[in-house]
This record gives structure tokens, sequence and C-alpha cells, in this order.
């Protein structure tokens, strides 16, 4: 009864919100707009949730002193030093400890870390493209190198090598575009079919 | 009410008192008389008494007074002193303390331990034979019942004479009925008190069998002919204490105290196999009465005159004759010879003469074996001479002279008459009388006469002796050999104590004979043969008896070579016509006999030999049945059911099957003590010309083969060495304990069909079978109980438990405990583990852990080797090109800043910084070029995110006092953000959207650029541009420029100044093209290395199963990444080949 | 020392213990990165509520204007748009229990089922209808153009191109599939190689900008 009542719900939030998609009226506009603005708050406050839980989970693997809880502590003091300063910043605007304890929090812990992380990534996406042909030992994988090498070159290439420029540039304008729209196509048309399906209440991702 | 005469006044009493009203003499147990309704009981009461093995409770005291007896200088005084014991004790003590010294000879303790022999046989198996431990559990298991039920009812005490016998002629192919018929004539007055007895028998034992029970009416005949009024006392006696007989011998008359012994003695005999002599008797019930009744009659008037006139002298006669050892407690023998006294009725003469046999022995029995053992048989004219002798000598002589002279007219040894028996028996009482007088003729040398006269006897005609072994037992050659042995390894023990022994033998109780036999040890004891047997052992291949004016030693050896040939003469006659005609070679012979009893060597068969051969001689005459007394005495040994069973023979013309009864009668001897483990070994003779008693193996006792067989082999080395067929048999006696002899013959009955009927059984020797091993225990209907009283019932409850009944447990247990459905499971789940441990083994992670880490690292180095380049100024100048010279990128550059450039004054524009800063290293010179071309045109900006480091990016970018929105929810944030009426979207103339993701540029061209339809231009990075063109070339985006090239051509393009400008971006865009063109590099690099060991790979491993339709994965890949896989690709591809097979 | 430097010691501090997982998996990157998780934690938190949840549910002048314009007004809408919110931000709060009960699930099926519509709404008015129309706009190149729309209806069959499957859960395509299917892969596969171009471009622009970083903060550590 419950899962019914959780799909009908469901279904007529989703119906609703479509239906005053392509439905210029007024009212339409207003629920719609009602719907959209409850949505997005819960959205937030399932964020503020995700937050909350993430801290729990590392609260509890300090207080059961499980394998890591050093490095929850560490992750739990770090939050509560940027949550203060944020309480701070949001508490007291005029007062500035808040805000550049904040920014400085983010620019100084969260930017550098962020980027290195992603600069790891880049190490790891050549040692993957260097072990392709090797763990796929077809033409596809020798073709999918080669094409990689092609484009990287011309992105920023060399003096000696700006006449590879031109032809990565067509490749990526002509049939890197045309694959990429029809990557686009087939995730739109997948977004629809699968929204569809929700709004139908084939698919039921909110639980039974 | 039964009543009972006394035997002294002969005056009737109640049948309850014990003892006469009248005079006071103690009275004979009606048991005795009859079977009454105690008889049964008697046993059980006596039971205690005795070990399980029958055995008195002190038998060990014996055994440890024959060890002592061994000390040479205490030899005579100890047995002596063993030899009062032994009349005092139990059978057994005193066979086994004379069984190493002299009293053999002894006829008073050699009757009371072959009576005592006789209990402990009824009883069972030996302590030896215990001790051996061979067959002790399943006789204790199946013989107890068995026991119980073979217990001497009065019904039994005459079968006990008769069962061993009984035996024999069974084991003789069925001569049983030549010895029932003996009792012919007795059986017509034996039928009143027979019958009342048989009531009450079947009222105490329900479960015997019809069968029974005639039998037992049968046997009543038979008995009350035989001591129909002068029944001796209770043969519960024999059970009483040892102390008890010789209280008795003290106190009462010897004539009370005889009478009690041999009464003893009688219930002894009584207690031996009781069913056997119901089988027995029941034959006797079923016999037609002949013409030998008479004959019977006359012998038993004859009989009552001897007795009522020489008791008391044989009695005086037989004490003084005996040495000092007669002050010890009379021995029940010459007691017994006193009980014949009362005339009491004509039954009772036999009884008188038996006293007076009894009492014969303790003459001179040690004066007359020496002398034939020294004097070799010369001829057979210096038996003439002898007076004493020459009337018994002559009386036998007619009867044997008449048989013999009517051997060669008739050749039938039947011819006998009363008037012979009448002088035999005149002869028999002068015997009597005169034993002192011969034991000192003895010593001076008579026997030889009598062994002359043997050869007398011999010459007239061979057939005399031969004549009555025609049908006398293959048994006596046996006892024959298997006496020598017996009294020689007394003698040898005796040897011992050599001087003491010899002089004793000197002074007269153990004269020249043991004086010879004394000095000469257990090897010396070979001469014997040599010297006093010359004759007859080198004459062992010579003719028979049977041919008439044979040679004097002719006729010996054929006692040893005829058994094979059956009613072949078996016994040397001179022998028996020294047990018939000399008392005291009776008595002597018997306490050799009684000696090897003890010794549990098979001795008991020489009174076989001694009964056999001197009532072969007086074969076929009913005189002979006058001996009846001698042959209960003897026949209560083991010896003397062969003794009995062999005159019998003599009176009994044609053998008759035995029949079942025999079977069972055997079977059940055999069954009281006899494991079937010992049926093993056993002789040629075994089943039809030996007795079974002396076929029979035993388990060899732990001091029998010391004490048996050296003397045995070292006594008859000339016969033994190469002996008939039948030594054999013989060799295994000396290992046979005197209480299995009888118990012996059931082994040898087992494997013969002939007589045997499967269904006459008892429960007991079906639990004696060899039992099936069960491999489980069937509780059904068909179950079959195979141990225990109820062995051989079907559909009882199993006596056994589960745990007990023999098996393979494993076997069991597998079946009962687990399934066949439980096995499969559980191979499947072994298979399961099995499977998991080998995937375990396999740790592919592991290597692709270490290989990653290699490549990332070399990977790595290098990537951070060519950054650093630039940062260090290694590179050199001009390697790099401009990305403001790009056309491409200033291509991108210049659209947005042309649709910068365009924006309308004064309108807000709406900045959505989209990205986080990770990539805020290719995205913040692309982002801060724009926020400084519209801050060159003072356009308003108002910054949102749909990520919260968006915000913080935006802040860091935008100046301290601009707020940026965070707007949450992703796109539906983005329709709200659209449709919020109070939205900065309102009025803004743009969107510019710095975004490092796909998804997010979507989200703002679906759900705002869509809806609002306003410019919408997009700086994002390198990996969301080929997602993104798409939108471009759609004009959904107004302009697009991406990556740090696109981002740099375009700041350079709002700075108008060259990268070379700034040192610090140019030594980015350096490293960044040098990791570009480096990565490029490695790719190809790993590409090419990767092929050539494709190729590598290809040629040295078998070309994988390419399964159509997908991509073909390298095996190097499938172990790194799922091993599984590679198993689960095994099978399907057997599975694919089997297919395809 | 000014909050600049501290910081550019902290950062370049933590970018060294990041940058050290190229040596293997150590705690120096694990402390980093619980450093980093605690803090985007935290400043999520803080711009959630300050940018959010305050303005919008947790304001007292937000409540205090929704019930005015309902009170004096005759407005409950102000007051609908905040009290509703607020009850399913509540009942979210029961999602934070192991098991799902309908009180939790309630604001999420609203969540699923607008979410839905406004994905489906703009996949169709923001991809589908716009890039199927470009798709024959006309293109200067028309060689481009073709191969633009060819290499899209590739990709299109790579994504729609079915095969029966057999029991076994092979496919046995015919020779005319397995050649047809070799266009499609191979328009994908340059597609993705460009994605893999752009990713490891992105990746490295950063990297590069790390190295900046590192480069700028070691020079400033030299003396003038």
């Amino acid at each position: 009864m419950t899962s019914r009542l959780l799909m009908g719900i469901a279904v007529l939030s989703g119906i609703t919100t479509l239906i005053l998609y392509f439905v210029n009226l007024q009212l339409g506009l207003d629920v719609r707009a009602l719907l959209v603005e409850w949505v997005s708050i819960l959205a937030a406050m399932a964020l503020l949730l995700g937050v909350i839980n993430l801290v729990a989970v590392h609260l509890r693997k300090v207080g059961t002193q499980a394998k890591g809880w050093m490095y929850s502590l560490i992750l739990f003091v770090s939050f509560l030093v940027v949550l203060s300063l944020g309480i701070v910043k949001l508490a007291v605007p005029a007062n500035p400890i808040g805000r550049d304890g904040v920014n400085f929090a983010f620019n100084y812990i969260q930017a550098p870390v962020e980027a290195a992380l992603a600069a790891l990534l880049g190490v790891v996406l050549i040692v993957a493209g260097a072990r392709l042909i090797y763990r796929r030992r077809n033409w596809g994988a020798v073709f999918f190198v080669l094409i990689a090498a092609m484009l990287l070159v011309g992105v920023a290439p060399l003096n000696n090598l700006s006449f590879m420029q031109g032809l990565s540039q067509w490749i990526m304008q002509v049939p890197a575009a045309g694959g990429a729209r029809g990557i686009l196509l087939g995730i739109a048309l997948g977004v629809l079919t699968t929204g569809l399906r929700v709004i139908m209440g084939a698919d039921r991702p909110y639980g039974e | 009410m039964d009543e009972i005469k006394c035997p002294n006044c002969g005056k009737a009493n109640p049948e309850v008192l014990l003892k006469c009203r009248y005079c006071g003499t103690e009275l004979p147990a009606s048991a005795e008389l009859h079977a009454g309704p105690e008889a049964p009981s008697a046993p059980t009461l006596n039971l205690p008494e005795t070990t399980v093995l029958g055995l008195p409770k002190d038998w060990e005291k014996s055994l440890a007074a024959s060890d002592k007896a061994e000390q040479p200088q205490e030899a005579e005084a100890d047995w002596l002193r063993r030899l009062r014991g032994d009349i005092g004790e139990a059978a057994p003590a005193s066979a086994n303390a004379a069984a190493d010294t002299i009293p053999d000879d002894q006829p008073a303790p050699g009757l009371d331990n072959w009576l005592s022999g006789l209990r402990e046989q009824d009883a069972g198996p030996t302590p030896e034979a215990d001790q051996s431990g061979a067959f002790v559990p399943t006789t204790e298991e199946a013989e107890l019942p068995d026991w119980l039920k073979a217990m001497p009812s009065p019904d039994a005490e005459p079968s006990a004479l008769d069962s061993a016998p009984q035996a024999e002629m069974a084991s003789e192919g069925g001569e049983a009925d030549d010895w029932l018929k003996s009792f012919e004539p007795l059986t017509p007055a034996s039928s009143p008190p027979a019958t009342s007895s048989l009531a009450d028998w079947q009222n105490i034992q329900p479960s015997a069998t019809p069968e029974e029970d005639d039998d037992s009416d049968a046997w009543l005949k038979s008995f009350a002919d035989q001591a129909p009024q002068t029944a001796p006392p209770s043969g519960f006696s024999n059970y009483r204490p040892p102390g008890a007989a010789e209280d008795e011998a003290d106190t009462e008359p010897k004539a009370e105290v005889s009478d009690d012994e041999w009464m003893k003695s009688l219930g002894a005999a009584q207690d031996t196999l009781p069913t056997l002599g119901l089988d027995d008797f029941q034959k006797l019930a079923e016999t037609p009465v002949t013409e030998e009744a008479d004959d019977s009659d006359a012998w038993l008037k004859s009989l009552t005159a001897l007795a009522t006139s020489e008791s008391e002298t044989a009695v005086a006669e037989s004490s003084d004759s005996l040495p000092d050892w007669l002050n010890a407690p009379t021995p029940p023998a010459p007691t017994v010879s006193a009980e014949g006294i009362p005339p009491v009725s004509d039954t009772d003469d036999w009884l008188k003469t038996f006293g007076q046999i009894e009492s014969a022995p303790q003459i001179a029995p040690q004066s007359d074996t020496p002398d034939w053992l020294k004097e070799p048989p010369s001829s057979a004219s210096e038996a003439k001479p002898e007076p004493d002798l020459t009337q018994w000598l002559s009386s036998v002589g007619g009867v044997v002279g008449g048989s013999a002279g009517a051997a060669p007219e008739s050749g039938a040894p039947e011819a006998a008459t009363p008037t012979a028996a009448d002088d035999w028996l005149k002869s028999f009482k002068e015997a009597a009388k005169s034993d002192p007088e011969t034991a000192e003729a003895a010593r001076t040398g008579v026997l030889p006469d009598w062994l002359r006269s043997i050869t007398d006897e011999a010459a007239p005609g061979g057939a005399t002796p031969s004549t009555p072994s025609s049908s006398t037992s293959p048994a006596a050659p046996a006892g024959g050999a298997s006496n020598l042995p017996d009294w020689l390894q007394s003698f040898k023990d005796t040897a011992k104590s050599d001087p003491a022994t010899a002089g004793a033998a000197q002074t007269g109780a153990l004269p020249d004979w043991l004086a010879d036999l004394g000095g000469t040890p257990a090897g010396g004891s070979t001469q014997l043969p040599t010297e006093n047997l010359p004759d007859w052992l080198k004459s062992a291949s010579g003719p028979t008896p049977e041919t008439p004016g044979a040679p004097p030693p002719a006729d010996l050896p054929e006692w040893i070579l005829s058994p094979d040939s059956p009613g072949g003469p078996t016994t040397p006659d001179w022998f028996g016509d020294v047990q018939s005609k000399k008392k005291p070679d009776t008595g002597k012979i018997d306490s050799t006999v009684v000696d090897p009893f003890a010794l549990q060597s098979p001795a008991g068969s020489t009174p076989a030999i001694v009964g056999t051969d001197w009532l072969d001689s007086l074969k076929a005459d009913a005189p002979p049945a006058s001996e009846t007394p001698a042959f209960e005495g003897l026949g209560r040994t083991t010896t003397g059911q062969t003794s009995q069973l062999d005159w019998l023979k003599g009176l009994t013309p044609p053998p008759t099957p035995s029949g079942p009864t025999t079977s069972e009668v055997d079977f059940q001897i055999g069954g009281e003590s006899q494991p079937p483990p010992t049926k093993a070994t056993t002789g040629p003779l075994t089943s039809s010309d030996l007795p079974a008693w002396l076929t029979e193996p035993q388990p060899a006792p732990t001091e029998s083969p010391e004490a048996s067989v050296p003397a045995f082999s070292s006594d008859l080395p000339d016969w033994l060495t190469a002996p008939p067929a039948e030594m054999t048999t013989a060799e295994a006696l000396p290992t046979t304990t005197p209480f299995t002899e009888g118990i012996s013959m059931e082994p040898m009955r087992l494997p013969e069909p002939s007589n045997l009927a499967r269904a006459d059984l008892p429960g007991w020797l079906g639990a004696m079978r060899p039992v099936s091993v069960p491999t489980g225990l069937n509780l059904g209907l068909d179950y079959e109980e195979t141990a225990g009283p109820l062995a051989g019932l079907r559909g009882i409850l199993p006596a056994e438990s589960a745990i007990a009944v023999p098996g393979k447990p494993g076997a069991v247990v597998t079946r009962f405990a687990v399934s066949d459905l439980e096995q499969q499971q559980a191979d499947i789940f072994r298979n399961i583990i099995a499977e998991e441990s080998q995937e375990v083994e396999a740790k592919p992670v592991r290597k692709q852990r270490f290989n990653f880490a290699w490549d990332r690292l070399l990977v790595a180095l290098l990537v951070l080797a060519l950054m650093a380049l630039p940062f260090a100024g290694l590179v050199p100048a001009g390697l790099f090109a401009d990305p403001s010279r790009d056309l491409s990128a200033q291509a991108k550059a210049q659209t947005l800043f042309d649709s910068v450039a365009n924006l309308p004054a004064g309108q807000p524009v709406l900045v959505a910084f989209e990205y986080d800063p990770a990539s805020a290293g290719e995205l913040t010179p692309g982002a801060s070029a724009l926020l400084q071309q519209l801050a060159q045109r003072g356009l308003e900006v108002r910054a949102v995110s749909t990520y919260p480091a968006g915000v913080g990016v935006a802040q860091s970018l935008l100046s301290e006092t601009s707020e940026v929105n965070y707007i949450p929810g992703g796109a539906v944030g983005l329709r709200k953000f659209v449709t919020d009426p109070g939205s900065s979207l309102n009025d803004v103339s743009a969107i510019m959207v710095v975004t490092g993701s796909t998804e997010s540029t979507q989200a703002w061209l679906e759900q705002v650029q869509t809806a609002t339809g306003k410019k919408m231009v997009v700086i994002t990075s390198a990996a969301a541009e080929p997602l993104l063109l798409p939108y471009t070339q759609s004009g959904q985006l107004a302009a697009l420029i991406s990556g740090l090239s696109g981002g740099m051509a375009y700041q350079s393009k709002v700075t108008g100044d060259s990268l070379a400008s700034d040192p610090v971006a140019t030594s980015q865009w350096e490293a960044y093209t040098l990791s570009l063109n480096g990565a490029s590099l490695i790719l190809l690099a790993g590409g090419f290395i990767g092929g050539v060991m494709m190729l590598l790979n290809r040629r040295g491993e078998p070309k994988p199963v390419k399964q159509a339709g997908q991509k073909q994965e390298p095996q190097s890949e499938l172990k790194r990444r799922k091993p599984k896989k590679k198993k689960a690709a095994k099978k399907g591809s057997a599975a694919k080949a089997t297919k395809k097979k | 020392m000014t909050p600049e430097s501290s910081g550019m010691i902290l950062a370049f501090a933590l970018s060294l213990m990041v940058l050290s997982y190229l040596l293997g998996d150590n705690p120096f990157y694990r402390i980093a990165l619980h450093i980093f998780v605690g803090a985007a934690a935290g400043y999520v938190a803080i711009v959630v509520v300050g940018s959010v949840l305050g303005p919008q549910l947790f304001a007292f002048s937000t409540w205090q204007s929704a019930i005015n314009a309902s009170q004096l007004r005759q407005d409950y809408v102000p007051l609908v748009r905040i009290t509703i919110p607020a009850f399913l931000s509540l009942f979210l709060l029961f999602k934070l229990s192991s098991r799902p009960t309908f009180i939790g699930n309630l604001p999420l099926a609203i969540m699923v089922g607008v979410g839905a519509a406004v994905a489906v709404a703009g996949a169709i008015t923001g991809t589908i209808f716009p890039q199927v129309q470009a798709s024959w706009s006309a293109d200067p190149n028309i060689v481009n153009a073709l191969i633009l729309n060819l290499c899209t209806i590739l990709a299109l069959l790579y994504f729609f191109y079915s095969r029966g499957r057999q029991p076994e859960g092979q496919t046995q395509p015919s020779l005319l599939g397995r050649v047809l299917a070799v266009f499609p892969n191979s328009v994908i596969t340059i597609t993705l190689a460009a994605l893999y171009a752009g990713a490891l471009a992105t990746s490295l622009a950063v990297f590069s900008d790390r190295m900046k970083f590192i480069a700028n903060f070691l020079l400033s550590l030299l003396p003038q």
C-alpha cells in the first residue's frame, strides 16, 4: 500500500510537472514553480543530510575505534574547523574571521588537494592508455591509441608538429562531433525513456 | 510319596528321611532310586561347589600340592599326603596331585579321582582349558543353560555311565545298540519307578522334548533293574565338600561310608550328560527283551552270594594290604566295596561284587603291572603252574577257552553260559580273597604266570583274545596308546623322586616295578618297551590273532594294528585279563587312569582298555554283566565309559546305527566344554576308527605339554614314531584335558553329516556354530539369534545389543548415517570448496597492483620530468608554438570575445561558475579573462553556481563584495531558477557558463537557455569540448572555448599581450605542451610494446576460442582482472567443443 | 607569517601528500584526502545552509513574512511554500535510519517524480529537438556535413544495434552485421579517443597548474 502511495505521489508530481512544461497557464506555472521550489529545497536538505550522514559514519568509527579511526578523526576535526568558521561567517557576516577562515580553508586546503587529485588523474590516464593495446589486443585499441595521440599533439603541438593540429581539429570538428552528437542524442533518448518509466511508475528508485 | 528301604535293615522309610528311622543308617536319596522331582535341582544345589568348569573350588590347592610333589625327598610322603587329600577332596584335586606321584597306583584314590573327574567332566572344561581361553567365552555362553539342562536328574544317573560308551559307539559306526541290548534283560523290572519319576521329571523340565521323556522312562527302567531297591544315596553327596567325605569316612562304619562314597561316585556318574542317558535308555526301552535276561539274573544271583560272604574280609584284606597311606581317611573305593555287603536283593549283589572289586585294587596294585612289565610274555606254558590264578584263569580260560574252543567250531564268541559265569565269579571271589597273597606273589614274580596264561589262552585259539575284540571299540587301541604314556608319565614323575619312591617300591607299596621304573628317567622310560614288551612291540606288524596257532607275540600287536579294521582286536587281551581277573591291576590301572586324568592327559583311555579287554575276554557272557560294578566303578571315569562300551560291545552281536540320539549325545558332550576352534586337529580315525574322546583335540593346557607330551613321546618311541593312523590322533591326546575328553567328541561329530539332523541340535550347540559376521543388526522377523541360550531361534528380540554385534561398523555407519542424496550434496559442497581454494591461489590482483605501481611510477616520473623542464628553464626556446598564434584557438577566442563585446551595455550578465577547484587550473585563465572583459565593458556580473565548490571558486575570482548564489538541485534547481519570479536571471542579457563538465552545460542549455532563449557562451575544459561541440554547431551556444589553450588564447585576446609576457604562464604552457606531447609518445610507445607482446603471445599461446560477436580479450587481462571468468570461459569453450563434437 | 604564506605552505604540503600516491598508497595521501573530505563537507554544509536552507527555510524573516502574508493578505501561498518543504525536509531526516520508511520515502518520491519530468522535458527541448534539427542544418562543407551526420547515425546505430542472443548469452551476428558493426565502432572509438584526449589534456593542464604552484612556492622560498 505504501509503495503504491509513493508511486502515486511520484507519478502525480512527475506528470504534473511534465504537463505544465507544455501548458502555458498561470496556475500551471505556479504549481510547477511550487513543486520545483519544494524539490530544490529538498535537494539542498538531502545534500545536508548527506554531509550529516558522512560525519556520523566517521564519528561512529572514532567511537568504536574501528580500522582507520584516526583518519576519521582527522576528517571530523577538519569538518568541525571549517563548519565552525562557516557558522561564524553566517552568524556574524561582518566578522572577517569567519569569511576569511572559510576562504582560507577553501583556497589552501580544498583547492590544492582537488587539483593534485586531478593531476594524478592525468598520470593514471596515461598509464591506462599505454596499457590499452596490451590489455585489449584488437585493432580498435590500436585505432583508439593512434587517434588519442594525434589529438593530444593537436591540442598543444610543438612547432614542428603544427601540421597535425589541423588534422586533430578536423577530427574534433567532424567525426568526433558527429559521434558526440549521436552520443548526446542517445543519452537524451535514454534520459527520455528512463524519465518516462519513472513517471509511469515502471521504475521506482524512491523505494518500495 | 515313595518309600526308601534302608540299605542296612531293609525297612521302608519315608522318602523325606535322610537316615533310617529304625537303624539310623543313612538312607539313599530317592533320586538315586528313581527320577524324583528333586533330582533335577540337585546339581543346581551343588553347582556353587564347583567352578564354572565343574571343578571344585579348591582344585588350585591340589595343583599346588602336585607342584610340591615334584620335590624328590618328599615324593612318597607327598603323594601319600596328596592321596589322603584326594580321598577327601574333590576328584580333580586328587587327580592333579596324584598325577605327579605314585598314588596313581591306588585304586581308591583312582576311583575317587575318576569319579571326581567324571563330575568335572559333567561340569565343564578344565581350568587349563579355561586358561587356554580358546573356547571359554563360547562355552560359558552356550554351556550354562545346557549344563543346567543336563544336570543330573536321577534319570541321568545310569546314563552317565552309558554316555561315554554311547558316544564312542557313535564313533564306531553305531554300536550303541550293542551295549544297550546288554541292558535288555534288565529292562522289565524298571518300568514302575521310571514312570512315576518320568512324570516328575516332566513337571520339573517342561522344556524336555518328548524324546527326552521317553528316554528318561527308558533309562529309569534300566536303572531300576540295576539298583531298584538298594539304590545308593543321593548322588548329590558327590558334590559335598571333600571334607564331608572325610568326616563320614572317619565317623561312620566303613560300610556306611563306602556306601555313601560309592553312591557319591554314582551320583557323580549320574551328573554325566543326563540327556545322553535319556537318549540311550530310550533305545533301551524300545529294545526287545531277549533271552539274556535270564543270564543277567543268574549272574546277579551269583554276585549276591559272593557279596554277602566276603565283603568285610575284602575290606579288611584290602586295608591290611595297603601301606601306611591307608591310615589316611578311607578312600571311597574300598568303602564302596564294603557297601556292596548289605544283602538287600539280587540286584544288590553286583554292588557287593563291585565292592569287592573296588577293594581289591588296594592290595597290590603295583605288584602286578611291574611284573608283566618286567617279564615279557614268554610262552603259554608258564601261566599253567600258577595255582591262584589257575582257577579264575581257567574259569576265564574256560569261558574264553570255551569261546576259543568254540571259536574254531562256530567262531561265535556268544557261546557263553551261566555256568561259565558262575565259575568266573567264583574265581573272581577267590581272587578278591587272595589279594594279599596275590600282592605277595606279585613280588615274587607271579604275574609272569598270567602273562604266560595269556599266551596259553592265545595258543589254543588266537581267536580267543581277538574274538572279543572283534566288537571292541577302536578306542581301545587308542586307549592303549594313550594309556601307556599316562601311567608311564606317572612313573616318570615318580622317577623324579626316585630314592624315596624306589625305596617305597622295594618295601612293598610300590615294589620292584616302580623300582624298575623309578630310577628310569623320562628318557629311560623308553627302555620299558624294549625291555618288557619287546615281543609284542616287535610283533606290531605281526599276523593277526585271528590266525590260529599264531605265535603269542603275534597276538599282542593286533590291538595296535587292528583299529584300522573295524571290529578287529583293539586291546591286548592279556591286559584285559589283568583288568578282569586281577582287580589290583584294575585298581592300579585305574589309578594310572586317574593320574593322567589329573595331568589332563587322555590317560582316561587306560581303563577303557582295562574295561574293554577284561570284558572282551568275557564277551558274549551274561556273567560279564556281573562286572557291571567294576564297570560302573570304572565307568565313572571317562575311561570307564569306554570300558563300559567295550564290555557291552562284547555283549551285543549286531551293531545298529546309533541314530540321532547318539549324535545328540555326542554334541551334548562336546558342547559342554569343547570350543569349536579345537575341531581342527583331528586324526584320520576321528570319524569312525577312534572314539571321539580319543580323537578329540583339546586346547593345549598350559602345563600339560610338560606333563604328558614328553613322557608320551619318550615312553612309546617305537610304535609311536611310526604309528598307525590312529597314533596321529593319540599324539593329540596328551594335550587333552580329562574334563574335555568326553566333551571332545562334539567337534568330531560336527564334520559328520551322517547321524546329524539339524533340527535336533540343541540351542547351545547352535550357539557354537561358526557365526557369520552380520553387517547390521536385523530386528525383523527373520532375525536369528546367534549367541546365548536363544541362539538359533528366529523372530526374537536380540540378546545382544546392536553395539555388541560384530560386523563392519564403518559400512553400517555409512549406510545408516549418510543417505545417497546427502552424499551427493556433500560432494557438491566439497567441489565448491575446492574451487574456491583454487581461486585463492591465483591472486591476480596482487600482480596487477605490482605492475601498475611500476608503470604508474615510471609514467609519473616522465611527466614530472617533462613538466619540470620548463620551470627549470631547460627547454630550448622556440620549441613550442604560441597559443596566441594558434588559428583554431584564435578563432574560438575571437568568437567569445566578440560575443562579450556585443552584449548590450548596462545590462547584467549571468556568469555561472560550474566547476570546482579540480578544474580551476585549466579554466581559471579563461574565466579570469572573461571577468576582465566584462569588467572592461562595465557589465554587472551575477554569479551563480550549481556546485557548492563553484561558489568558492567564483568568490576567489570575484571581488570580496560580490555575492555568489548557490542553486541547489541541479536541473530542477535551474528550472526553479528560471521560473523564480525573483530570480536574477530575468534581466540578464547573456548567460556565460564556465564549466568543466558536460552535464552542467547540458543542464544550463536544456533548463535555462531553452526556457529563456538567451545567448549563452561557454568556457569549458578540453574534456567536455567533444560533447559540447554539437551544441555549438546547433547554434545553442554562441561561443565555446575549451581547455588551457583556448583559455590562454582568449586571455591573450582580452589582454592583447602575448604569452611570452608572462613567464609563469609561459612556463605553464610549455610544461603543458611537453606533457601532452610526452603523453602522446608514451601512448604510442605503450601501444607499440603492447602490440609486440600481443604478437609474441599469439605465437606462443594457443589461439583462444574466439566467441563471435564479442571482442576477444587476451588471457593476460583475464588473469589479472577476473580469474573466475577464465574458468567460466574455459568451461564454456569446453562445453562448446563438446557440442560441436 | 601571513595567512597567504601559511596557506601556501599548507597547500604545498597537501599537494605533495596527494602526489605521493604516485609512489603508492600511503598514510600521507590518506591524511590529505581525509582533511580534504572533512573540509569539503564543512564547506558544503556552510554553503547549503547559508545559501538555501537558511534564507528559504530557517530564516525567521521568511516565516514572519509568510505568516504576515497569510494574515494580512489572506495569501497562504507563502506559508504553504514554506511549510510543506519544511515538513518534507523533516521527513527526509527519517532517511538517516537504517530501514526505509514511508515518511522518509515520501519526499524522495516527490523529488524523483519532479526530477524525471524536468529531465525528460529538458532532454526533449534542449537536446533531441535542437540536435536533430541541427543535423540537417546546412554546413558550408557538405562532405563534413555528410560525415558528421553519418557519424551521428553510426553512433546511434552503435547504441541501438541489437543482435539476437543465444541461450548461452553469446551473439552470432551475420557477416553483414559484423561488417556494419565496424563503422559504428570506429565512430565511437574516435569520439571516445577525443574524450580521452580532452580528459588527459584537462588533467595535464591541472597538473601543469600544480607544477606552476609548486614552482612559484619554491621560487618564493628562494631569497630574492
